[in-house]
C-alpha cells in the first residue's frame, strides 16, 4: 500500500463543501466531499532529501537555489465530479480532490 | 426569504456525497456534455451507454432519487427543470427531427436491448383503472425499474414540460397515415399512463413502493 515515500504523518482528510466554496467560479447549490493531503513528511526522507538538507546547511549549493523538501501531496486523484449549476448547465471538474497521499 | 424545498436538488446533493453515485453520475455527464464535432453536440452512443451503466450500478435510492424526485405542482423551473435535465436531454433525448413514434418503435425492435426493455415496460406499467394502484401488476417498483431501463435506448423517455407528470420518448404521431390510432395508443402509454404516474408519485412522496405488492398466498 501507499505511494512513493509514504510518510506516517501525511494522511488523507476530507471536508463537506458547497461547490461554490471551491472558488473555481461555479455558482451551484450542489454539494460535495473534498479530500486533501496533510501532515508532516520528516520520517520518509530519502538520501536525496538528507543530502539536499546538508548541502543547503553547509552552503554548498548556489546561494539562490533552495530545492524543495518532501511534501505531503496527492499521489492519485478522486473520480471526476459533475454538477448542474444555477443556470442549469452541467460542469465536470477533474483532478479536484485527492484519493491517495504520499511524501513526494 | 422563504427557502423552498427542492427534492431534485437534495437528491443531486446526496448523489455527490456517495462515492458510487458520484462516480457513475460524472461518468455519464462527461460524454453527454462533450462536443465531438461542430455538427454534433455529443457522442450519443457513448452517452446512452453511460446512462445505462448509471441505472445498472447505482442503488435506486440515489438513481431514482434524482429521476423520480417530486416537485411542487406550480414549480416550472428550479425543481422540474432540474429533473428534466437529469438525463442530459440535449444529448440523450433530443434529435434534429422528431420521428413518428411507430417508426421509432420499429427501430427499437431491431436492437435486442431496446426490444426487451420496451417489452418489460409494456408488461410492468400496464394501467388498470379498476385496481387501487392504477396498475394491472400491482408493483410500482417493477414499473419504475422497467421505465428507467428504457433510458439509454432509442426509446429514452423524458418528462414533458407539463403541469402534471407526463413523459414521452422523443417522437410524435404526425405523418401516421392509416396508423394514427395505433400511434396514439403507443404514445399515450407514455404520456397518459396512470400506473406509471402513480408509481412515480408514490416514489416521490416517499410512499413505500412495496405496499402495492400482492400478498403472497398463505
Amino acid at each position: 500500500r501507499g505511494g512513493p515515500g509514504r510518510g506516517q504523518g501525511c494522511t488523507l482528510k476530507q471536508i463537506h463543501l458547497n461547490v461554490t466554496d471551491l472558488g473555481l467560479g461555479y455558482r451551484s447549490s450542489e454539494e460535495m466531499i473534498f479530500r486533501y493531503c496533510s501532515g508532516p513528511c520528516r520520517k520518509s526522507q530519502t538520501n536525496y532529501d538528507k543530502i539536499l538538507y546538508n548541502l543547503a546547511n553547509n552552503r554548498k549549493l548556489p546561494p539562490k537555489d533552495t530545492p524543495s523538501q518532501a511534501c505531503c501531496r496527492p499521489t492519485a486523484f478522486d473520480d471526476d465530479l459533475s454538477f448542474l449549476d444555477d443556470n442549469l448547465v452541467y460542469h465536470t471538474v477533474r483532478k479536484h480532490s485527492a484519493r491517495k497521499c504520499g511524501c513526494v | 426569504a422563504v427557502v423552498r424545498k427542492n427534492d431534485c436538488l437534495n437528491a443531486a446533493k446526496a448523489c455527490n456525497l456517495n462515492d458510487t453515485c458520484k462516480k457513475y453520475r460524472s461518468a455519464y455527464i462527461s460524454p453527454c456534455t462533450s462536443r465531438v464535432s461542430t455538427a454534433e453536440v455529443c457522442n450519443k452512443r457513448k452517452c446512452h451507454k453511460a446512462l445505462r451503466q448509471f441505472f445498472d450500478k447505482v442503488p435506486p435510492k440515489h438513481s431514482y432519487g434524482m429521476l423520480f424526485c417530486s416537485c411542487p405542482p406550480n414549480d416550472q423551473t428550479a425543481c422540474s427543470e432540474r429533473r428534466r435535465q437529469t438525463i442530459v436531454p440535449v444529448c440523450s433525448y433530443e434529435e434534429k427531427q422528431r420521428p413518428n413514434c411507430l417508426e421509432l418503435q420499429a427501430s427499437c425492435k431491431t436492437n435486442y436491448i431496446c426490444r426487451s426493455r420496451l417489452a418489460d415496460f409494456f408488461v410492468n406499467c400496464q394501467p388498470e383503472s379498476r385496481s387501487l394502484s392504477g396498475c394491472l401488476k400491482e408493483n410500482y417498483a417493477d414499473c419504475l425499474l422497467a421505465y428507467s431501463g428504457l433510458i439509454g435506448t432509442v426509446m429514452t423517455p423524458n418528462y414533458l414540460r407539463s403541469p402534471k407528470i407526463s413523459v414521452s420518448p422523443y417522437c410524435d404521431c404526425s405523418n401516421s397515415g392509416n396508423s394514427k390510432d395505433d400511434c396514439d395508443k403507443f404514445a399515450e402509454f407514455f404520456t397518459e399512463n396512470t400506473c406509471l404516474r402513480n408509481a412515480i408519485q408514490a416514489f416521490g412522496n416517499g410512499t413505500d413502493v412495496g405496499m402495492w405488492q400482492p400478498m403472497s398466498p398463505v
